[in-house]
């Protein structure tokens, strides 16, 4: 296996959908949009790996005067990301149709 | 309360600022977002269970991640090394001292009773030289290492301040133990006299020592223990200072963590002047 291709795995797609659909979207609105199939304590571990493999970007929230706590990350897709996800479906896609006959 | 805000800030002082901006604070600003919205108690609850979870993987994320760092792992190398060293040096020490020679055992015990007293059910090494290896772990470390960040001294000061209170408050009163119930059995043993005994769970409930941390703060807790039937008034004179020996005892392990903090920030201390000094 090519070391350079980048690794796709089940959680990162799902991520990577949810965000093609949405502009941005914070880690929690990830986890409740998936239905449960990313976990809150996965998903900002996955998250910080897809930052470092180049499928997103981040930035705080703006945040309104007098709020308190910390302010909220929101993630969106690069367009490196948009196109490996545009890629993984292709191939995904052109996978499933291939019948071990018709080969 | 802000949930989350006393794990962030003792997060910032053992995490890098990246770690903790990718793992942590997204975590928490979630969990704070979270329980803000709650309307009802059990809605509250379960998103502070359900967030702390997160916040717990994102420290343990930002170990990993830190952890990779050369200096850091380079430091914690070399205080882990000089620390299981001079532990191990103080195990030999105690053997020696105690299994040896009567005369050496005597001495240890009359010129330094409070760590001699330990010494005799070999806990000496685990209550009183784990804090004092944290000195030489630290200062060797410091002194060797190129740049270490503060960071990685204040995790391994913490790590050892952990061993310390696991050490002290959790193996040294299970070997307590295990040699208080061999006393015993050597004693009916030589004597054939069990009745001259009180019941072991008598004899374990009034030795402090031999008690691990949660035992050891319920009975700090606990009125004194009525134990003969017929009698629901009567406290025993051996039980009318329980509760303020098992205070006592809760007192001397926390002394002996702070110690292990100092001795590791002192370390530290002594250790970047002599480096910058060297320099």
């Amino acid at each position: 296996m090519d070391e350079r291709l980048p690794r796709v795995s089940p959680t990162e797609q799902i991520i990577l959908a949810l965000l093609s659909r949405e502009k941005e979207l914070f880690g929690l609105q990830i986890v409740e949009q998936s239905r449960g199939t990313v976990k809150r304590g996965t998903v900002y571990v996955t998250l910080g790996r897809m930052h470092d493999k180049g499928f997103v970007d981040s930035r705080t929230e703006p945040r309104a005067p007098g709020a308190i706590g910390l302010p909220r990350r929101l993630y969106r897709l690069t367009p490196y990301g948009v196109a490996v996800l545009k890629t993984w479906t292709r191939a995904t896609r052109a996978l499933a149709q291939l019948r071990p006959a018709e080969a | 309360m802000t949930p989350g805000r006393w794990i962030h800030r003792i997060a910032v002082t053992l995490w890098s600022s990246a770690a903790c901006e990718r793992f942590l604070e997204p975590a928490i600003a979630d969990l704070q977002h979270d329980c803000a919205r709650a309307t009802t108690p059990a809605q509250q609850a379960r998103a502070l269970a359900r967030g702390y979870v997160a916040v717990w993987v994102g420290l343990a994320a930002c170990a990993v991640h830190d952890g990779g760092e050369s200096e850091s792992r380079a430091f914690g190398t070399r205080a882990r090394t000089a620390f299981l060293l001079t532990v191990a040096i103080a195990f030999v020490l105690e053997y020696v001292l105690m299994h040896t020679s009567i005369a050496t055992r005597h001495y240890v015990v009359t010129r330094v009773p409070y760590v001699g007293f330990a010494a005799m059910t070999d806990t000496a090494t685990l209550r009183f030289g784990l804090p004092l290896a944290m000195f030489p772990a630290i200062f060797y470390a410091a002194c060797s290492a190129g740049r270490p960040p503060r960071r990685a001294a204040v995790r391994a000061i913490a790590l050892g301040a952990l061993a310390t209170f696991v050490a002290s408050g959790v193996v040294a009163p299970s070997l307590e133990r295990i040699r208080a119930i061999r006393d015993r059995d050597a004693f009916v043993a030589a004597t054939g006299r069990e009745d001259m005994q009180p019941p072991l769970e008598w004899q374990l409930d009034r030795y402090p020592p031999a008690k691990s941390w949660p035992a050891l703060i319920r009975g700090a807790l606990a009125p004194p223990p009525h134990r003969f039937a017929g009698y629901p008034a009567y406290v025993a004179p051996e039980d009318r200072g329980l509760q303020r020996w098992h205070r006592q005892e809760i007192y001397e392990r926390t002394i002996v963590v702070a110690l292990a903090i100092a001795l590791g920030v002192f370390g530290w201390t002594a250790g970047r002047l002599r480096h910058r000094s060297a320099w």
